[in-house]
């Protein structure tokens, strides 16, 4: 019937809109893995000084900053999920809340409190959705993470871990976040942030390796203190930046198989109206012949 | 040798004579027909040649047919009724009489069939008088233009797609999209009017039923009855099991009961349930008489079928005492195609058209009305002051709300002022929903959609929308009874009213107590936990000594 044909030529004109958002969405995601994976890349050198500024002072304190120190009873744990603000990439949220929710099951397993912070829309939508109470969510940069952005979140974190699980504090952090491997690999990762383990370096340094002497002003102990939160903070930053770069590679794959199906859509709909409009003009050439015999047939009876 | 003369004046007195002793009455023949063929409900008879189209003919066991193809040497024969006892070579007589029906104010409250017989056993009808099914339609002179709404009491309608007394509008969507229930919601609507006792109020309902389900057409009538509204209505029922014959007959009966009424200067609604059944009878009724075919092999006066019975419902001069005939057709479609061949026809002859769609009704907007591409063409001219002074708002806001509504799918983060008009339109669509068998009076249509279109619902919860309508209007009525009144009388909404309404509302928000989101909670699906290894634990390093 005509209905038929005129609705797979406005299913095709539909896929085709479609089509064309996916594949602007692909290039703008190719575009833009480029800058998030230089902003890694740049974030490294600062972060290992940070780790050996740590390191040193660490070697040389008391170890009983708070933050290096597990505390006697676990009584709440913190999870911080970072998802991502807008759809359109494939699994990436739903791999990354998957995660969530298995350490969460985990940790309630240990007969610990989850008390959890998000980042990223999907990820606030996800709890709201199930009604639960989220103890701080933050969105709208998770395409493109700023130090501020990593600050405002550790500063909370790290606010909450100093006070009593007895006031609403947390006993420990874990942070769920995705990690960028390469273009096609990247996998959820669950690392505990706080509180930080301090372990003995297992090699001894080399004989021509000198052991740098520092000097700690006031003492290596409020260094550390200083220190230390500029650490998480930091650590914080590389989990979002990390996450960006995975989310941007997600979109970007997930957008070029959209397109590709697009296409394929496309093609198969195309034959099917093709064989539609034949379908009508084999059934108007009947109805024209059915006519002219039934006017016939009629002419030489009368 | 006798001499043999000619003489013309015997021979004239002779012609003379004959032809003045010659009496027609006794010379009046009886043209007796032979049936050459019978099946499928057609007959071809040959031997009446002086038979007028559309005459009725009656077969030798008493059925009745009705003569249509008047060919050279036979005609063509609808059989209304039983075409089982008719037999080749049996002879059928003309009765004179062109097709009509009995028609009067016995009818109200019947069902009736397409020859005007009850078919709802309770006795037989007193007919006023006898009407050609076939006849002109009011000429240009005894027509004026629609003036007068119809309210057919569904929001939607009244506010944005009006129809006035006298007009055409198509009602048009797939199957079981919520067409009749509009047409009874109209119908049900008009029980006030009649129960004034006003004939210049009073609407007399016909609804014609063509090809639809013995049991649908029942239920339309408990429905009726039900409602009160049996007594001013009458049914003409062509169920599915009538022959093509009676379902192209039915919406021409119906018409012509209807036109009875309106030349009397009374007001008549009249429902065709549905048209495009009727064109498929005619269709089966043309190929079996081997008219030619032409697209989608409907016969080509399939135009002129519709046009000429949509014609009849009119709005009557005052000369001809004002009568109107209200039509509301309806077109099934299929696969929402309205580019097909009869919904096109039927858009083109009508006033306008009400469009449902099936993805609205799915989505549960009831009534399903596209108001998008329903349109009224002559029905603004016949809306009341009260609802066209703030309906026009809410024609440009829902058309906002649509170009909104793309958008929204897509940027989750809009600018306050395209969030507001979302938040508006969201409420509007909300307040347009309307249950079967809840006509909305003039007044309170005016008192709910003057609260949708200048924001005094933008504070409710979407959710609540309906539940708050239906509390605030039972506290107007109940508080300022004489405000509704003045609106029912006066067919105005003056500013003072506005005002006054508006403190009603400010004063009934503190009371009105908000539904509670008790929505299903959805559950919790296991993923297992996380194993002790995978999470691994961030290290501080210290330098080995």
């Amino acid at each position: 019937m005509a209905g038929q044909l005129r609705a797979y030529r406005r299913q095709i004109r539909s896929v085709q809109a479609t089509k064309k958002i996916t594949r602007a969405m692909e290039l703008i995601a190719a575009s833009r893995i480029i800058k998030a994976r230089a902003n890694v890349a740049a974030s490294t050198p600062y972060a290992r000084a940070l780790t050996r500024a740590v390191s040193a002072a660490a070697s040389n304190s008391s170890l009983d900053h708070p933050l290096i120190t597990e505390k006697p009873e676990v009584k709440r744990a913190a999870v911080l999920v970072c998802s991502s603000d807008r759809g359109l990439a494939g699994a990436y949220s739903s791999n990354v809340l998957r995660e969530g929710e298995r350490l969460t099951a985990a940790l309630r397993a240990e007969g610990k409190e989850v008390s959890p912070y998000l980042v990223g829309r999907k990820a606030v939508s996800f709890y709201n959705f199930r009604r639960r109470t989220v103890a701080e969510s933050w969105a709208g940069f998770t395409d493109s993470p700023s130090y501020e952005d990593a600050k405002v979140i550790g500063d909370r974190l790290v606010g909450d871990f100093a006070r009593e699980s007895a006031e609403g504090g947390v006993d420990e952090i874990h942070v769920v976040y995705t990690h960028f491997v390469s273009m096609v690999t990247q996998e959820p990762r669950v690392i505990r942030l706080l509180p930080l383990e301090v372990v003995e370096g297992v090699e001894a340094p080399d004989d021509g390796d000198l052991q740098p002497l520092y000097g700690f002003e006031p003492s290596a102990d409020a260094v550390l203190d200083a220190l230390l939160p500029q650490y998480v903070n930091s650590r914080i930053y590389n989990c979002l930046l990390q996450a960006a770069a995975s989310e941007l590679a997600a979109r970007q794959r997930a957008m070029k198989s959209a397109t590709d199906n697009a296409d394929e859509l496309i093609k198969k709909l195309t034959r099917l109206a093709n064989n539609a409009r034949q379908a009508d003009i084999t059934q108007e050439i009947s109805e024209i012949v059915g006519g002219a015999d039934a006017l016939a047939s009629s002419g030489s009876r009368a | 040798m006798a001499e043999l003369t000619i003489r013309p004046e015997e021979i004239r007195d002779a012609l003379d004579a004959f032809v003045a002793s010659y009496d027609p009455g006794t010379a009046a023949r009886e043209e007796v027909g032979r049936v050459t063929d019978a099946g499928d409900g057609i007959a071809h008879v040959e031997g009446l040649p002086s038979v007028m189209a559309n005459e009725l003919l009656r077969f030798e066991d008493g059925t009745l047919g009705l003569a249509q193809n008047l060919d050279v040497r036979d005609i063509g024969v609808v059989v209304l009724g039983d075409a089982a006892g008719i037999e080749e070579g049996q002879a059928v007589h003309r009765t004179g009489e062109v097709l009509s029906v009995p028609v009067g104010d016995d009818f109200l409250g019947r069902v009736v069939d397409p020859l005007g017989a009850p078919i709802d056993g309770l006795g037989p009808i007193e007919a006023e008088t006898r009407r050609a099914l076939e006849l002109q339609a009011p000429s240009v002179v005894q027509r004026q233009e629609v003036r007068e709404p119809l309210q057919t009491g569904i929001k939607a309608i009244d506010a944005m797609i009006p129809v006035g007394r006298g007009q055409r509008q198509l009602i048009i969507g797939d199957r079981q999209t919520g067409k009749t229930a509009i047409a009874i919601d109209t119908i049900i609507n008009q029980k006030d009017n009649w129960a004034s006792g006003d004939p210049k109020q009073q609407v007399r309902c016909i609804y014609v039923a063509i090809g639809q389900k013995g049991s649908t057409i029942a239920s339309v009538k408990r429905s009726l009855e039900e409602a009160g509204a049996m007594e001013y209505t009458t049914i003409v029922a062509a169920p599915a099991s009538d022959p093509a014959g009676f379902k192209y007959l039915a919406p021409y009966t119906g018409s012509a009961i209807g036109q009875h009424w309106m030349y009397a200067g009374k007001h008549v609604l009249i429902v065709f349930d549905d048209l495009s059944k009727q064109a498929e009878a005619y269709r089966a009724v043309s190929l079996l008489l081997r008219r030619p075919p032409g697209r989608e092999a409907y016969p080509g006066d399939v135009f002129y079928l519709h046009s000429r019975l949509l014609e009849r419902c009119a709005k009557l001069s005052d000369e001809l005492g004002a009568g109107s005939m209200t039509g509301l057709p309806f077109i099934e479609t299929k696969g929402n195609d309205v580019s097909a061949y009869i919904p096109t026809n039927v858009i083109s002859i009508t006033d306008g058209q009400i469009f449902l769609q099936s993805d609205l009704f799915n989505a549960n907007q009831r009534p399903a009305i596209d108001v998008g591409i329903s349109v009224s063409r002559v029905g603004g001219a016949a809306q009341t002051k009260a609802i066209k002074g703030i309906s026009g708002t809410l024609k440009l806001d829902l058309a906002q709300f649509r170009a909104m509504e793309a958008f929204a799918m897509f940027a989750s983060d809009l600018d306050q002022a395209s969030r507001n008009q979302l938040a508006r339109g969201a409420r509007l669509v909300e307040l347009l929903k309307q249950p079967q068998y809840t006509p909305f009076s003039l007044e309170e249509q005016v008192v709910s959609i003057w609260a949708g279109t200048t924001g005094q619902l933008d504070s409710v919860e979407v959710s609540d929308i309906s539940r708050f309508e239906r509390e605030f209007l039972e506290h107007v009525k109940r508080n300022h009874g004489e405000l509704m009144q003045g609106i029912r009388e006066t067919k105005q909404f003056s500013d003072g009213a506005k005002d006054e309404l508006k403190k009603a509302i400010d004063a009934f928000k503190p009371q009105f107590s908000p539904g509670k989101q008790d929505a299903a909670v959805p559950g919790d699906e296991d993923h297992g936990a996380t194993d002790a290894d995978d999470i691994s634990q961030e290290r501080i390093t210290t330098q080995k000594r």
